[in-house]
């Protein structure tokens, strides 16, 4: 009997580790100094792998030149994102 | 013969194919219009499931779960015990889809491999895994479908449009440095375990937890074997997200230069993009483009992993060299599911559909695909146990491997990348 508490204790033991572990990762992002603060703080926001796809479907590397107002800037990008 | 044929509707291999063929049917035909996915959330784990988002995860998760038993009963194996058993895994696994996305979770790149690997190495080895989930914890078929599914998002025809330089980057490097580790591992360490090498070189040179499953799948590696290529291959891979564009931007590298840098090395296509994403939108382009052309490398190394498994690894240094028909016997059937998919998108469905209805297709099948894999992670943790997975690291050879790999792939990529971006064989990527 004892051994079986023993045993779940640890299962809420592990658990409570895990959630405080995404909290303490939630609270410091916002103090992590430098490039890494900044690093996280865009990946927050953005759901990056989304991206990937996007450029690859887009084609030519050639094309990646054409940057921010172009038919593959940033404006058109975030258009494209809405609907992926 | 008699035997070949009866394995269509007895092997696991054979039913991963079916089970994906269902799921592309199903949603070119328009039975399936929308994939249910965990959404992001910041401080509420509520906000996951905006609306009645909830409900819906819960419907999919029986339709699966139908599907595979479908499957199960028709292998005549007990499928109310594996029903039983998968609706707790199916839980498992939204519990690790909702971890993994925190945002906060999430900008550190700790996907639902992670986390589905540690809820369910903590009930393995706390409380253990009851015998009735284990049933239901079916990870080689989980990992086989989600494969036929991703073989799916391989497109050929798409390749070449994606340009010289990438492809030069991509499909010189990972080659070689595959070749490089696998011979490093096992003539210079003399690792004991030759699936582990292959998985960690296939995760280091390819792209990390797609490489490392596809290629445990095609050389039947042990389970603790995957679950430690991938755990190393996850913390290397957040240590370089956060490392490699502070030092590009301190040396001053093109971002084009930089950015086939870091396709080219970091192993999961987010933390590629976030790491591109530092140095501007050239670097950003570059590195998800050199890292999606390197994806399309993921079943061309499982098939030809398979291949070498079966006519050098496992084969009596005795016995005659196997036949034709033996390698046919022997061979992983799913990765012939992977390459089918593969070809029929990018040869049929996409001269047929067109571009647009095709991306919309996969874009659900992807969906489809993540929550196969995580129920893969959820199950294998449930199988392993810690003495295992610490067995297999005596000695440190494993990470030895994966450092020693990773330097050499580092170097190579900067070269490479250098000679295809930095204006030496092709125009200067001036951003």
């Amino acid at each position: 009997m004892r051994e079986r508490i023993h045993r779940w204790f640890r299962l809420v033991l592990g658990l409570v580790f895990l959630v405080a572990f995404i909290m303490v990762l939630h609270c410091m992002s916002g103090r992590i100094p430098g490039s890494t603060g900044m690093l996280i703080t865009r990946n927050q926001n953005e759901d990056l792998e989304v991206y990937a796809y996007v450029y690859s479907e887009i084609g030519d590397l050639e094309e990646f030149l054409d940057d921010e107002n172009g038919k593959y800037g940033k404006t058109a990008l975030h258009q494209y994102l809405k609907n992926y | 013969m008699g035997k070949e044929i009866e394995k269509l509707w007895k092997s696991e291999d054979y039913w991963a194919i079916w089970f994906a063929a269902a799921i592309f049917g199903g949603i070119i035909t328009g039975l399936i219009t929308m994939v249910p996915k965990v959404k992001r959330w910041t401080d509420n784990p509520f906000e996951a499931f905006p609306g009645d988002l909830g409900l819906w995860i819960v419907v999919m998760g029986i339709g699966i779960g139908i599907l595979l038993t479908i499957g199960v009963s028709i292998m005549k194996e007990d499928w109310k015990k594996f029903l039983g058993g998968y609706l707790v895994v199916y839980a498992l696994a939204v519990i690790s889809y909702v971890a993994a996305g925190q945002s906060t979770v999430k900008a550190w790149g700790l996907g639902y491999a992670i986390w589905g690997l540690s809820f369910g190495l903590l009930i393995a080895n706390t409380v253990g895994t009851p015998k009735w989930i284990l049933k239901g914890a079916r990870s080689e078929m989980f990992i086989k479908t989600g494969l036929v599914l991703l073989g799916g998002e391989i497109l050929f025809s798409e390749i070449l449009k994606l340009g010289m330089p990438g492809l030069l980057v991509a499909w010189f490097v990972t080659p070689t440095v595959i070749i490089f580790m696998w011979l490093y591992g096992t003539r210079w360490l003399k690792m004991a375990s030759k699936p582990l090498t292959i998985i960690i070189a296939a995760a280091t040179s390819v792209c990390g937890v797609s490489a490392a499953i596809a290629v445990a799948a095609a050389c039947r590696a042990k389970k603790s074997e995957l679950t430690l290529g991938v755990g190393m291959t996850m913390i290397f891979t957040v240590l370089m997200m956060i490392g490699m564009p502070p030092l590009c931007k301190l040396v001053g590298m093109s971002p084009a230069v930089a950015g086939g840098w870091l396709g080219g090395t970091i192993d999961s296509t987010g933390a590629v993009v976030a790491a591109g994403a530092f140095l501007g939108p050239v670097a950003e382009k570059v590195a998800a483009v050199v890292k999606m052309i390197q994806n399309v490398l993921i079943g061309l190394v499982a098939f030809l992993v398979a291949v070498y498994w079966i006519t050098k690894v496992d084969r009596d240094p005795n016995a005659p060299r196997p036949s034709l028909l033996e390698i046919w016997y022997r061979f992983p059937k799913f990765i012939l599911g992977f390459a089918a998919a593969s070809l029929i998108f990018s040869f049929m469905l996409m001269p047929a559909m067109g571009h647009e209805e095709v991306s919309g297709v996969l874009k659900l099948s992807g969906i489809f695909r993540g929550w196969f894999f995580c129920l893969a992670f959820v199950s294998i943790g449930l199988e392993s146990n810690f003495k295992e997975l610490a067995s297999q690291v005596v000695g440190g050879k494993p990470i030895i491997l994966y450092v020693v790999g990773q330097s050499f792939n580092l170097i190579l990529t900067l070269l490479m990348s250098w000679i295809a971006f930095g204006g030496i064989l092709f125009p200067v990527f001036s951003g």
